[in-house]
């Protein structure tokens, strides 16, 4: 097996508010990525999702365990190369694409921030031609150029978002949630938009969501967590088969049916139980794996 | 009881802190100056010393040691009520200080007193009156007097009252030889006294104006205009107290400004006060007196801003704790 | 994807809509052009000026204004009138880059202090709030006794060392509301600099409701020259401003000759209302019209 992209080995994290109060957020999550491989990661919310997101972009420091990008600790980067490495190849969509947009640049900045911040020569000639590139490979005619944040859409907004993010050609993209603040029409949309660019461009992807049918429609391999463990891990279509976890058999069940006389038959299941910080790793089938608890019996 | 007390140490050591790292500030400062330090030791004996000798004297004085050793000497001089010299006067700083404290705290003090008891009247005249004639006035003269230099309006008092009409002394403290005359002195006082208070009066007053006019606008205000209460009565019963605390703050947080300028009037009129000194110390690099009127000019305020949070929430219960922040170009 | 039908719905931008109109103030033209009237011949000092601001006629020494000298001449018998200008140059060339320097300060320092951890935070801000509760004058002076001989770029630096304090704060309250927005983080993920996000991201933010601040900044150092040189603490006699002008006022009050005291103050508290005037004007446009201008 190929080298991954990213791995991430047993992180915890704890929220420290102020008043001495801690909020565990992550306890104990390991995870690997290949190269061009898009994971998505679901969860209800408060359940880590995000503050995984944020460890591996490092912008949180997980007080134990460690991610690695290409071999490159994300929060240790050794020396100035491994940092412009980090800060070039991977990049980041934000759950508000409109807050994650400086009202004060036009849409072209934008979309040469990333490419000007690494001093990269901009591959179509100028910077507006790779911006007017970039709009177009997202769907936007090349008109928006000189509009600012505030004349977008909230679906426009995005796909400058994502525009940005790619310009800098990134071998990894961490997505947030980007298609939580959007409304259903618009979900297909980009969720189309990343699965043609992705199938283009080539990049390994870490899709956040909490709606499944976009990460069945997106995702190779879905991660799920529960109460900040990961709980199952499988091949997208093998997970949306035959599900393990009880957390992930409730969340299945949630999900609404096309079939009108199927979905009046439905019965959604719910996962109240706390998991523990033991539990045993289960193969289901060579890539599926699934954590029991330690009176559970596998199989 | 026991949290009051425990509030009331903790701002107690807020304030030694402050104290302390504002004189870190001011040492570092005077001890990176150029200049001679012998100098502020010797006199212009210095410049005759040879150099062993003057090695020798460095040596002696701890000139040579690293500056935190320098500074927690003079800290402990400083403790014992060992200042050092003035270099100008060739008298330990203490005693320059202590023989004009008096005059000093005779003027800043007065002006203080009557510019907060001018303000807060003027400013309720004026609200009371809210764009009348007097209210108008007020307004346009507050900007323009917040614009007049401190010095500059002091010449003109003087050109007026004293050169041209010559009704009041233009310098000093008092007559020479008169010094236990209160009538001189206070005749002495006006000028400097109207300089100040005129200066920074009407700004004072538009703040505490433009602060009750809000106020005024209040529900409650409403409520009490049907419950049959007279207008000066709402005003000073109801809206007064709510901005007092407000106004406190705000007075407190001009006073470096007040200050400033009772200095530079006192540097106009010659008075012989700390400002003058000031201003005097700087021009003859004299570091050791000028280091002991800013720490103390700080360490003034320092502690009036305590004393005023403390009192606003005597006032005010809800401040308790937050620090009632006013902008000073409200 | 060529038939039309098939384009995605809001790939074209919409038809701009028009500006919306807003209210505003009415800004203050008649305290501009007496501003430009005082400032446009001080810029231009050399095309006004009828003599040699810095000749000594000793012969015509505290002249009362008359026809030939408009403003009178001072005790060294130098002509007013040809001073003012040439000195209001300078003394606004203080005031201004004393606000460039101040400005600067109080950005980087607010900034550092709103996105640094919180104990440098709390040391800035304490560190300010003492700096605060000194009369600014006091710092000044010790400044200035790092220099022995004064010129006006010493002057603006002392001046603009001394005068961010104020607006430090404010920019930290700004920065401290924009820090949590994602588009911060976004460029700080792509590898911006702390001077970076401050050029690009930072500072076009909060740059309108820093305007008052600077030009009440302005104000001040602009007084603060006056005061410094008319005590001997500023800019040496030679150096014609209108501070340095009214150095020679204490003298002329002996032989009650006014206008070397009235003239070059006259200027100044004109100058500074008409400054005062429009930053005023700039607040109140500020706090009424949209954030993002």
């Amino acid at each position: 097996m190929s080298e991954a992209l990213l791995s991430i080995r047993d992180v915890h994290y704890t929220h420290r508010l102020s008043g001495g109060v801690s909020v565990p957020a992550l306890r104990g999550v390991s995870l690997e990525l290949q190269p061009g491989e898009i994971v998505g990661i679901v969860g209800e919310s408060g359940c880590g999702k995000s503050t995984l997101a944020r460890a591996v972009m490092g912008l949180l420091a997980p007080q134990k365990g460690e991610i690695c990008y290409n071999g490159i600790n994300v929060h240790h980067p050794q020396n100035m190369a491994e940092k412009r490495c980090l800060q070039q190849q991977r990049q980041m969509i934000f759950q508000n694409a409109a807050l994650s947009l400086d009202p004060h640049f036009s849409v072209e900045e934008i979309i040469c921030e990333p490419l000007r911040l690494a001093q990269l020569a901009p591959q179509q000639g100028s910077y507006r031609e790779e911006a007017a590139y970039w709009l177009q490979q997202v769907g936007l005619d090349a008109l928006f150029l000189s509009r600012r944040p505030q004349q977008l859409s909230g679906g426009q907004a995005q796909r400058v978002a994502i525009a940005r993010a790619l310009a800098a050609r990134p071998r990894l993209l961490v997505a947030d949630e980007p298609i939580a603040a959007l409304d259903v029409s618009l979900q297909a949309q980009i969720v189309n938009l990343l699965r043609r660019l992705q199938r283009e461009q080539g990049f390994g992807m870490l899709f956040i969501a909490h709606d499944l049918a976009m990460v069945r429609h997106l995702c190779h391999r879905v991660a799920v967590i529960y109460q900040g463990r990961l709980v199952e891990i499988a091949p997208t279509a093998e997970l949306f088969r035959a599900p393990r976890h009880g957390y992930t058999k409730a969340l299945l069940s949630a999900m609404p049916l096309p079939d009108p006389r199927q979905e009046k038959q439905r019965q959604p299941q719910y996962y109240e139980q706390p998991v523990s910080d033991g539990g045993v790793w289960h193969q289901a089938s060579p890539q599926h794996y699934w954590l029991a608890e330690d009176g559970e019996v596998g199989e | 009881m026991n949290q009051r007390i425990f509030q009331l140490i903790k701002r107690l050591l807020i304030v030694i802190a402050s104290i302390l790292l504002l004189s870190v500030i001011v040492f570092t400062m005077s001890r990176l100056a150029p200049g001679d330090p012998l100098i502020a030791y010797y006199g212009e004996q210095a410049e005759k010393l040879s150099v062993e000798e003057r090695e020798w004297a460095m040596e002696r004085l701890g000139l040579n040691d690293p500056l935190p050793q320098q500074y927690g000497r003079w800290l402990k001089q400083a403790a014992q009520g060992e200042l050092g010299l003035s270099y100008k006067y060739k008298q330990p700083v203490m005693q320059v200080i202590s023989a004009r404290m008096g005059n000093s705290v005779l003027l800043v003090g007065s002006s203080f007193v009557l510019l907060c008891v001018l303000s807060l009247l003027l400013g309720c005249i004026c609200a009371c009156y809210e764009d009348s004639l007097i209210d108008k006035l007020l307004r346009r003269s507050g900007i323009v007097f917040s614009c007049l230099p401190e010095f500059w309006f002091s010449l003109l008092l003087i050109l007026l009252f004293s050169v041209l009409l010559p009704l009041f002394p233009s310098s000093g403290a008092h007559c020479i030889g008169r010094a236990d005359s209160i009538a001189d002195r206070l005749h002495h006082l006006v000028l400097p006294l109207a300089a100040v208070l005129i200066s920074h009066a009407w700004y004072y007053a538009y703040l505490v104006r433009n602060k009750l006019c809000e106020e005024v606008r209040a529900e409650y205000v409403l409520l009490a205009k049907a419950k049959g209460l007279s207008r000066l009565r709402i005003l000073l019963w109801h809206c007064l107290p709510n901005v007092l605390p407000g106004y406190i703050s705000l007075m407190v947080l001009a006073l470096p400004h007040i200050l400033g300028g009772t200095y530079v009037v006192e540097a106009v009129f010659s008075y012989p006060g700390l400002g003058a000194l000031i201003y005097e110390s700087a021009r003859y690099h004299d570091y050791n007196l000028l280091m002991v009127l800013s720490l103390f000019t700080g360490a003034v305020v320092i502690a009036a801003n305590m004393l005023a949070q403390a009192l606003n929430e005597r006032i005010d219960p809800r401040t308790a704790g937050i620090n009632t922040e006013v902008s000073y170009y409200d | 994807m060529t038939d039309p039908r098939f384009e995605l719905v809001g790939a074209k931008p919409q038809a701009e809509a028009a500006p919306q109109k807003m209210r505003r103030h009415r800004p203050p033209y008649s305290t501009a052009v007496l501003l430009a009237l005082i400032v446009l011949p001080c810029l231009l000092a050399e095309v006004v000026m009828t003599r040699d601001p810095a000749y000594m006629d000793l012969a015509h020494c505290l002249v009362a204004p008359c026809r030939e000298f408009i403003f009178g001449t001072d005790s060294l018998g130098r002509d007013i009138f040809s001073m003012i200008w040439y000195g209001g140059r300078i003394s606004l060339t203080v005031g201004f880059l004393a606000t460039v320097i101040a400005t600067a300060l109080a950005m980087i320092i607010g900034s550092l202090s709103a996105l640094a951890p919180r104990w440098l935070d709390a040391l800035l801000m304490h560190i300010t709030d003492i700096l605060l509760s000194v009369p600014s004058l006091l710092l000044v002076l010790f400044l200035q006794a790092f220099f022995r001989q004064n010129s006006v770029f010493t002057l603006s630096i002392v001046l603009g060392i001394t005068g961010w304090m104020g607006m430090s704060r404010v920019v930290r309250t700004e920065v401290l509301q924009l820090r949590g927005c994602e588009y911060m983080e976004a460029a700080r993920l792509m590898g911006g600099s702390f001077f970076y996000l401050l050029r690009r991201h930072l500072a076009p933010n909060f740059i309108p409701s820093l305007m008052f601040m600077a030009v009440m900044q302005f104000r001040s150092a602009v007084m603060a020259e006056a005061t410094l040189s008319f005590i001997g603490l500023g800019l040496p006699l030679e150096v014609v401003s209108w501070g340095s002008m009214l150095s020679l006022a204490q003298q002329a009050l002996l032989t009650a000759s006014w206008w070397v005291v009235v003239i070059p103050g006259a200027f100044l508290l004109v100058t500074l209302v008409c400054v005062t005037n429009i930053g005023n004007h700039l607040r109140k446009v500020h706090s009424h019209g949209e954030r993002n201008l």
